[in-house]
């Protein structure tokens, strides 16, 4: 039986799937950090439900429609969860294919307070990013 | 909710890394392991087969003067996927490091390690730790 956290995180993937923002960011604590690798402007710690926002918005933009995101795998624990997706997007002649592992912890309301955005193929998500808006350290 | 196989083997993996047995670390890692080193630092890029992992852990260890240690925090694992939350201390001449990395892996049928990736909290700390 899969832990109520990872049902939890796949419930979090399908509300930015289908563009239910409220409730996808009613998801977080108030206070997350969203820590995301690389140097393309959609890197950096993103702070608040704001700085999340902003990290959404910039993917959406960047792919431009196209993105396209399937659950692989889910690891639950009562603190921390980890999900692993496969993940998509097309823009011009360019092409993104890549296994993100998105690590969270979860705080005492069962909010993701702490997370880390993990692409495997990192060279290739900072060219296919490079154009998406900037975070706020 | 029981623990994976897995888990234990991964945190007997890291106290195997912690010791700098090398050789006996080398058994954890399958033969054709991917492993990516983010940011913008020297020691960035990826390192293809348990060869080349190897070689870069003991780079690690020599930089660091054996320093370097990882204590896990939290170990997720089923039988094709890993996850690592781990706080990773260093230190290399007067620079010191104190990170909290999360790291995924992908496993092979026997539990070892055939595609690591990982990212720090601070990752501007990560490459200025390792910049020459």
């Amino acid at each position: 039986m899969e832990h109520p956290n990872a049902t939890r995180m796949r419930r979090t993937v399908d509300e930015f799937v289908s563009g239910d923002i409220p409730a996808l960011l009613d998801e977080f604590a108030e206070d997350v950090v969203w820590y995301a690798p690389g140097d393309s402007p959609a890197s950096g710690a993103f702070r608040g439900r704001d700085g999340i926002t902003r990290f959404f918005s910039g993917l959406n933009e960047a792919a431009g429609g196209s993105m396209n995101v399937q659950v692989d795998d889910v690891l639950g624990g009562d603190r921390y969860v980890t999900i692993f997706l496969n993940i998509s997007a097309e823009r011009h002649d360019e092409r993104l294919s890549v296994v993100v592992a998105q690590f969270a912890s979860v705080d005492g309301h069962g909010r993701w307070d702490r997370c880390w955005f993990i692409p495997d193929k990192l060279a290739e998500w900072n060219r296919f990013f490079a154009g998406a808006s900037s975070g706020q350290r | 909710m029981s623990e994976h196989p897995n888990v234990p083997k991964i945190r007997s993996a890291l106290e195997v890394y912690n010791s700098g047995d090398h050789d006996a670390m080398r058994e954890h890692l399958a033969d054709d392991i991917v492993w990516h080193v983010g940011g913008t630092h020297e020691m960035s890029g990826d390192y293809e087969g348990a060869d080349a992992v190897v070689g870069y852990f003991r780079d690690v260890r020599k930089s660091t003067a054996g320093t370097l240690q990882v204590e896990p925090v939290e170990v997720l694992a089923n039988d094709r996927y890993a996850s690592i939350l781990m706080h990773v201390t260093a230190h290399r001449d007067v620079r010191t490091l104190d990170v909290l990395v999360a790291e995924a892996l992908t496993l092979d049928p026997e539990g070892r390690w055939k595609e690591y990736w990982a990212l720090a909290n601070e990752q501007d700390a990560v490459d200025a730790f390792w910049s020459s």
